[in-house]
């Protein structure tokens, strides 16, 4: 962001690394927020060229019921689901969110497939305190290879078409990327000037990676 | 005022659920994408347009208008972000 790296934040708290699906899907992300320029009292922590803010689902004040069926081109399918109830001045309420989604790619052989999971129960014990537990699963594979490299000199990597310069094969092993994170938050609005969060997160991530690796890169 | 505010339940934006009760989903009224309202994720609350930094919020029903599945489809909409290039069919989407 504006030439520098900029760390991303879910909820306020960062969440991302190198390698992974992390809340990296439209289904539980409820807004993304780009803070320009350093901002320590937005975000205590933060780079000088700003940062990207995730704010995940959660019950919203009216109640949501939403399915949602796309397809594409490169045998692209998706179906994503939205339920959640609206919030109680006492009392429990929800969000669920789910989706799957597969997709071939320009090239050969990779196929990946993602899995998505968000429940979100928010208990109010009054109009002005709240407890809130999330959970986010988010489970990606890849058949074919896991990333996209282009292998051999540079005269053969532009001659050939563009689906041989893919080092993957069919038989590789499947990758995977999965994430799995937990969130606890409480919120008490003192006054209308006033209010306090306190929060944390858990979160598990695993990842394997097949590629191949040619004899003759140069 | 156009106001493209988005609701989160469990902050209870009284700024935002009173200027726009339906939210960006009232398909018969006028929709503005445009967002006004902090998240709660920054800590501060009231208008964008009173904060002193500049912010772009980008909401989940202006991504489900537009297509949107990753975070960098959303990135789209910020200017000045970019996204790195990554190899990666897992998508980590290293911001620059």
């Amino acid at each position: 962001m504006r030439g520098f790296y900029a760390e991303t934040y879910v909820n306020g708290m960062p969440q991302r690394s190198t390698m992974g699906a992390l809340t990296d899907d439209a289904a539980f992300i409820e807004r993304v927020d780009f803070v320009k320029g350093p901002a320590g009292f937005l975000i205590s922590s933060g780079d000088p060229g700003g940062s990207i803010n995730i704010t995940t689902k959660t019950p919203r004040q009216q109640r949501v019921r939403q399915l949602e069926l796309s397809g594409g081109s490169f045998g692209f399918l998706r179906g994503s689901l939205d339920l959640g109830s609206a919030v109680k001045e006492k009392g429990f309420s929800y969000r669920l969110n789910g989706a799957y989604q597969q997709q071939q790619s320009f090239q050969d052989f990779l196929k990946t497939r993602k899995y998505v999971a968000s429940p979100v129960i928010q208990y109010n014990f009054s109009r002005r305190t709240s407890l809130l537990a999330e959970y986010n699963f988010i489970n990606m594979q890849s058949d074919g290879g896991s990333s996209i490299t282009k292998i051999g000199t540079e005269s053969e990597v532009l001659k050939d078409r563009i689906g041989n310069n893919y080092a993957g094969d069919p038989n590789l092993p499947q990758s995977g990327s999965k994430s799995q994170s937990v969130r606890l938050a409480f919120e008490h609005r003192f006054n209308d000037h006033l209010r306090l969060t306190v929060q944390s997160k858990y979160t598990v991530n695993s990842t394997t990676v097949w590629y191949l690796i040619s004899d003759n890169y140069s | 005022m156009l106001t493209g505010t988005e609701c989160t339940g469990a902050t209870k934006d009284r700024q935002s659920a009173k200027a726009a009760p339906e939210g960006n989903r009232d398909y018969g009224k006028k929709k503005s994408m445009r967002t006004d309202s902090m998240s709660p994720v920054l800590r501060m609350e009231g208008r964008m347009l009173e904060i002193p930094q500049n912010i772009i919020g980008v909401t989940a029903d202006l991504i489900r208008e537009q297509g949107g599945l990753e975070l960098k489809d959303m990135i789209r909409n910020a200017s000045g972000v970019k996204i790195g290039y990554n190899s990666s069919v897992f998508d980590a989407s290293a911001t620059v």
